[in-house]
């Protein structure tokens, strides 16, 4: 019998979330679900670049810029308002405009895919400089803090109820939630027309443009919606940690979020949302227990992958499963 | 600014001239011109084939008309508009299709994706399922439909591309060399699918295969150092002498 995946798999996941979300908050420890929650906050930031390089084909060496631009954003209007529904829409919607402006001058410009990886990841250090030699910047009654950074964010309140705030639980439920929301969007997204064209312009950009089809266009938009998802993954980073500071945009955090989706596999979403929380569960392990410098592991496990899993994981399993069962067919018809 | 007042034979042009034009094309590359000054028409419904040698220009004519080029001087117009400085989506929007000579085709992509992605870019999904039944089928490329572009033969991938180009129902297409990699029974039958088409779409055909063009008739445009050396049929053509010296390499 043949499954239908589409519908299979967005469901599945669905069903996961809900289970996961109304489960664990009353099994595990409350620490457990503060890393978990920081592992679903990654995996949201890497599913935006599942979309924009995995299957948009631009290579976004900047995609913390927008992520640290969505907590910045956030952080800034939540500390001036007090309430944290506008800060959130602004966590989001700021990055989605500066991403619009930058990805006009570079896709209407054709900029070359190479010159594209380089301005993305300038714009992001740029954006580190700024925030990090801005300590007697003020944006209202927000001050930046420069290298400090802002501490003591408030968590994120009911909307219009700022006394009704996010407890621990609360906070992965909600990070929870946004990743199974995105994940099953983003199905749905690739799978329409658009979602089609997107992909069949990182596998030939001059025939999609010879079938009518403008290619700039599409890129842009890709680029904005992944922007928007980075932004919420900035939003939830700044309330998981009630803290943002300039390291987000840091040439360390970019090439991070590059190595989740490359472990995970290009061109897939589930691979993504594994690659970064394996990645970090393991950074975080070796990390606390000192048995190896973070970054070291993370740099072995990224040459690793790229000389020997070069698909990723979720690539790499769907073959291992193929040819398995493959083995059993033939060893069946033996027998 | 006035715009000049329009002449009957502006007015004639635009109602039922010719399809395509061309005035004055010119490209250059650095000095070297590949194509220089061609003045060129093709009529709604004609059939044209373009022979010439090696670097002889047409390449670069097709690519200037599907806007993958921008023309160092002249103009070209399609039905009478100007479409020398426009994006090569516009181009393809106004209906003009192009089959590369390379074949330009999403390898990684299975048979009918590469069809659907063609047939949807002015249809609804009901009517581009059913495009893509038909092209497939009129192509014999049923039997492939879940295949990878990329597994296929080469000659196989032209039929895919040209696949592509019918699902878009354009008014002109450009064929850059269809014939490579076909076998003889398929180089006969797209000389007969491109007959069946005479008359209901415009077609120009870039080739080398002499038997092909013969085989397909009508007239027949000889390029020769980015211009056109003569237009004529095939059969006047093969006695032209100064077309022999072309291809014998003789001045």
């Amino acid at each position: 019998m043949k499954l239908n995946w589409a519908v299979i798999g967005p469901a599945a996941a669905a069903g996961c979330g809900l289970a996961l979300a109304g489960i664990l908050p009353s099994v595990v420890e409350t620490f457990v679900l503060v890393d978990l929650t920081a592992y679903i906050v990654m995996s949201i930031l890497a599913l935006s670049l599942a979309l924009v390089w995995g299957y948009g084909g631009i290579l976004c060496f900047g995609q913390s810029a927008f992520f640290g631009l969505g907590g910045y954003a956030y952080v800034i209007g939540l500390i001036n308002l007090g309430d944290s529904t506008i800060p959130v829409a602004l966590g989001i919607v700021v990055p989605m405009i500066f991403a619009a402006l930058l990805g006009y001058f570079l896709f209407y410009g054709r900029v070359g895919d190479i010159y594209l990886g380089v301005i993305t990841l300038s714009v992001s250090l740029i954006l580190y400089n700024l925030i990090n030699s801005g300590a007697q910047f003020k944006i209202g009654s927000a001050a930046i803090g420069g290298n400090n950074g802002i501490p003591g964010v408030p968590p994120i309140n009911f909307p219009g109820v700022p006394s009704s705030q996010l407890s621990y639980e609360g906070s992965f439920q909600l990070s929870l939630a946004a990743l199974v929301i995105i994940y099953v969007a983003l199905h749905f997204l690739l799978a329409s027309n658009f979602g089609r064209v997107v992909v069949a312009i990182r596998s030939n950009e001059l025939r999609t443009e010879l079938l009518g089809y403008d290619a700039r266009l599409y890129k842009l938009v890709t680029f904005v919606v992944g922007a928007a998802i980075a932004g919420l993954a900035g939003v939830l980073f700044a309330n998981w940690g009630s803290f943002i500071g300039p390291t987000v945009f840091s040439i360390f955090f970019s090439a991070q979020i590059i190595i989740w989706v490359m472990v995970g596999g290009l061109g897939t979403l589930l691979g993504a949302v594994a690659g970064a929380s394996i990645i970090q569960a393991v950074t975080t392990w070796l990390g606390s227990n000192k048995i190896a410098d973070p970054n070291i592991i993370l740099g072995i496990i990224f040459i690793v992958f790229v000389l020997l899993v070069p698909k990723g994981i979720q690539p790499r399993l769907a073959d291992w499963l193929r040819s398995l069962s493959a083995w059993r067919g033939s060893s069946g018809k033996l027998t | 600014m006035h715009a000049p007042a329009l002449s009957d034979a502006d007015v004639r042009e635009m109602t039922n001239g010719p399809i395509l034009r061309t005035v004055g094309l010119r490209k250059t590359f650095g000095g070297v011109a590949a194509v220089d000054g061609v003045d060129f028409a093709l009529a709604e419904g004609e059939l044209r084939c373009i022979i010439g040698p090696n670097g002889a220009g047409k390449s670069t004519f097709f690519k200037m008309l599907t806007g993958q080029l921008r023309p160092s001087e002249g103009r070209i117009l399609f039905r009478g508009q100007d479409i020398s400085r426009q994006q090569r989506f516009r181009i393809s929007q106004l209906g003009v299709a192009i089959k590369t000579q390379v074949p330009s085709v999403y390898d990684d992509l299975p048979v009918k994706e590469n069809v659907r992605l063609s047939a949807a870019r002015k249809q609804r999904p009901a009517g581009v399922r059913e495009t893509v039944h038909h092209v497939l089928t009129r192509l014999n490329l049923s039997n492939h439909a879940d295949r990878l572009v990329g597994e296929l033969a080469h000659g196989q991938r032209q039929w895919v591309e040209l696949a592509m180009l019918l699902a878009a129902d354009p008014t002109l297409i450009l064929l850059d060399e269809p014939t490579a990699g076909l076998t003889r029974n398929e180089v006969e039958r797209l000389a007969q699918l491109l007959r069946e088409m005479r008359g209901k779409q415009s077609v120009i055909v870039v080739e080398h295969d002499m038997a092909f063009v013969q085989m397909i008739g009508g007239t027949v445009t000889v390029f020769h150092e980015g211009r056109i050396l003569v237009e004529d049929t095939m059969a006047n053509i093969r006695r032209n002498t100064q077309v022999r010296n072309v291809y014998l390499g003789k001045r």
